[in-house]
């Protein structure tokens, strides 16, 4: 395990003047748009481009070390996989240099490949593999080698919803298991929550904000809320588990019913664009939708903001502007809101849920 | 039981339909041979038919030409030492001048600086056809058994550099990039990633040349070297031998196939599993 440091690290035409640093095994997500300079951050860190400041791993310089000297595992967003070797001889290639043990790598290379399950595709080449084998065998040649520190560019970006969400529970267990200073870049919000227990945003070449997830979604600066969305925030006067492994939720006037996560629900966020709004009571069950009164509205080409007075509280809500236009609603009339459970953010002192995650 | 009984058919039509599949691949191979060989049967035919009706000295029959190919391969000793002497002079030649091609060429792809120094150079003699260096040669080196050769190195040389320049260059430098981070050194770089992905530019090169070789072997052969195919053409047309001007001719072009043939199958072993 390795801790890692930037300190005033810039590059030309991106980076300004960053610091970061990462604890022994700590594992940091870098969010934030596509340009805002991620993966320069990541290819600093790798000595793949050139930089002005200093980057320091377990305290010590490397700026003069060249890449292959550097001992970090970089998973890149392309993978990278040389198409002319198999699953075995990709792997083997980080260990295959000069005098070392034929045997010993191949110990190791099976070990690595048995350790994500990825062993009977030994002989296979990249053509022959699957999004999800293609990525399990860059994670196992990034890792043979033992790197102090591990970064990943975008690791789940190729692949489909589905083989993605397997995907980063394994990765997450498997960073658990090593306890490997990790470096993930994304721009996923679901894959920084899986995977971070520490959270940076990155805006424009500089951390704009650095926290635990749950202290930049409830807490966002007003440039993080411009890229994650500015949710909501319903500061719970209490909150009682019910019966069916449900909760109930006061905030003020609005009752909400969820899913029991065993916890006290502190605070729950939700985006407005995930806060339905109808003209008039919906039908069906009365749950998890409040009557309020449309305060204001202010209309963009595409999309309806409009503030909702709810008792003494006051709601935004984001809906498709076709959507709003067809209720006919003005200023002042009453309309009804409805919290869909599965976009529901909640968060006790120290946990920090997205509800949508587990049930989708 | 009934359930039992569907699986076993199941399987059974899963296997037959698997084994004609089978069955059925060689068979549409062999089809696909064959319906290549026919614009060369026909071709064949017409040739016989027409010449057997202008019935002239100057235009053999096809019979005529295959049976002079078979006296020459299996009953007299004049076509082999010819073929020899120009299939020894084409490959130290291809092997001579493709070798410093692939070397300068991996030089100047690895190096933008000498890429930029010498790219001037090889633009300029590049587009110079093989054959326009025979003069000069001619006074350089003299008529002997090294003219040709030299000219199949210079017309081997340029294709083999610029498509190990091209392959070299096309390597993603991605892939360059991921073996860095692992680790790899320059050199090892250079033989474990960048050449065996260069390898398809590198064999359309070769492929290429083997061919420009033969052409221009036969030039050089015919302007006063005592041996090779172009000196055996040379003599043909002295003796008005028409039927042995075409064998030279079948057998120049048999030689370029099998050479392209050759460098295919090669390249198809080494990149089959990736490409």
């Amino acid at each position: 395990m390795s801790s890692i440091e930037l300190v005033n690290v810039s590059t030309p035409f991106c980076l300004k003047e960053v610091n970061l640093k990462v604890n022994d095994g700590e594992r940091l997500v870098l969010l934030g748009p596509t340009g805002a300079g991620k993966t320069t951050i990541l290819n600093v860190i790798a000595g793949l481009t050139g930089y002005q400041g200093s980057v320091r791993i377990d305290g010590q310089p490397v700026d003069h070390l060249r890449v292959q000297e550097r001992k970090v595992g970089y998973l890149f967003q392309d993978l990278c996989l040389f198409p002319h070797m198999t699953v075995f001889r990709n792997v083997a290639f980080a260990l295959d240099r000069g005098s070392a043990d034929k045997k010993e790598i191949e110990h190791r290379v099976r070990e690595m490949l048995t350790l994500l399950g990825i062993e009977h595709l030994y002989d296979r080449y990249p053509k022959n593999l699957s999004g999800g084998e293609k990525q399990r065998t860059a994670l196992a040649r990034a890792l043979v080698a033992e790197p102090r520190i591990l970064l990943f560019d975008e690791p789940l970006n190729s692949l489909d919803n589905h083989t993605a969400k397997n995907l980063i529970m394994e990765v997450h267990y498997l960073l658990e298991r090593l306890a490997i200073t990790t470096i993930c870049v994304t721009h996923s919000f679901y894959e920084a929550e899986k995977l971070a227990n520490k959270l940076a945003v990155v805006e424009d070449g500089r951390i704009e904000q650095i926290g635990t997830v749950e202290d930049i979604f409830f807490n966002p600066t007003e440039n993080v809320r411009e890229f994650i969305g500015a949710p909501n925030i319903l500061e719970c006067d209490d909150s009682y588990p019910i019966n069916h492994g449900l909760r109930m939720v006061h905030y003020g006037d609005i009752s909400l019913v969820m899913s029991d996560e065993g916890f006290d629900v502190k605070r729950i966020a939700v985006l407005p664009e995930d806060i339905y709004l109808a003209a008039d009571k919906p039908s069906g069950v009365d749950i998890n939708s409040v009557k309020g009164v449309l305060l204001d509205y202010a209309e963009s080409p595409f999309f309806t903001e409009c503030t909702v007075e709810v008792g003494a509280k006051t709601l935004f809500v984001k809906l498709p502007r076709a959507a709003f236009s067809a209720m006919h609603l003005h200023a002042g009339q009453p309309v009804w809101l409805l919290f869909n459970l599965r976009k529901l953010r909640i968060t006790a002192c120290t946990q920090f849920v997205e509800r949508e995650r587990y049930a989708g | 039981m009934g359930l039992s009984l569907k699986t076993a058919r199941e399987e059974k039509t899963e296997k037959g339909g698997s084994a004609s599949r089978r069955e059925a691949h060689p068979f549409r191979k062999r089809l696909g041979s064959l319906s290549s060989l026919m614009p060369i049967l026909f071709f064949a035919g017409v040739w016989e038919i027409a010449a057997a009706a202008a019935n002239h000295p100057l235009y053999p029959r096809f019979s005529q030409v295959i049976g002079e190919l078979y006296a020459l391969l299996f009953e007299h000793d004049l076509l082999w030492p010819h073929l020899g002497a120009s299939l020894y002079r084409v490959v130290l030649g291809l092997t001579v001048g493709s070798a410093a091609g692939f070397l300068a060429g991996i030089a100047l792809g690895r190096n933008p600086l000498l890429e930029k120094i010498f790219s001037p150079l090889i633009s300029v003699l590049y587009p110079i056809p093989a054959l326009g260096w025979l003069p000069l040669l001619m006074l350089w080196i003299g008529i002997n058994e090294w003219l040709p050769i030299v000219i199949v190195i210079i017309c081997s040389f340029f294709p083999v550099l610029y498509n190990t320049v091209t392959g070299v260059k096309n390597v993603d430098p991605s892939y360059i990039r991921a073996a860095r981070t692992i680790g790899a050194g320059e050199r090892e770089i250079l033989w474990k990633i960048i050449l065996p992905l260069a390898i398809p530019n590198i064999f359309t090169g070769l492929r290429l040349e083997a061919g420009v070789a033969w052409r221009v072997i036969i030039a050089a052969e015919m302007i006063a070297i005592p041996t090779g195919i172009g000196v055996l053409l040379m003599k043909a047309e002295s003796l008005i031998r028409v039927d042995l001007i075409i064998v030279c001719l079948l057998l120049l072009s048999l030689m370029c196939f099998l050479f392209d043939r050759t460098f295919r199958i090669i390249e198809e072993k080494l990149t089959r599993h990736w490409r």
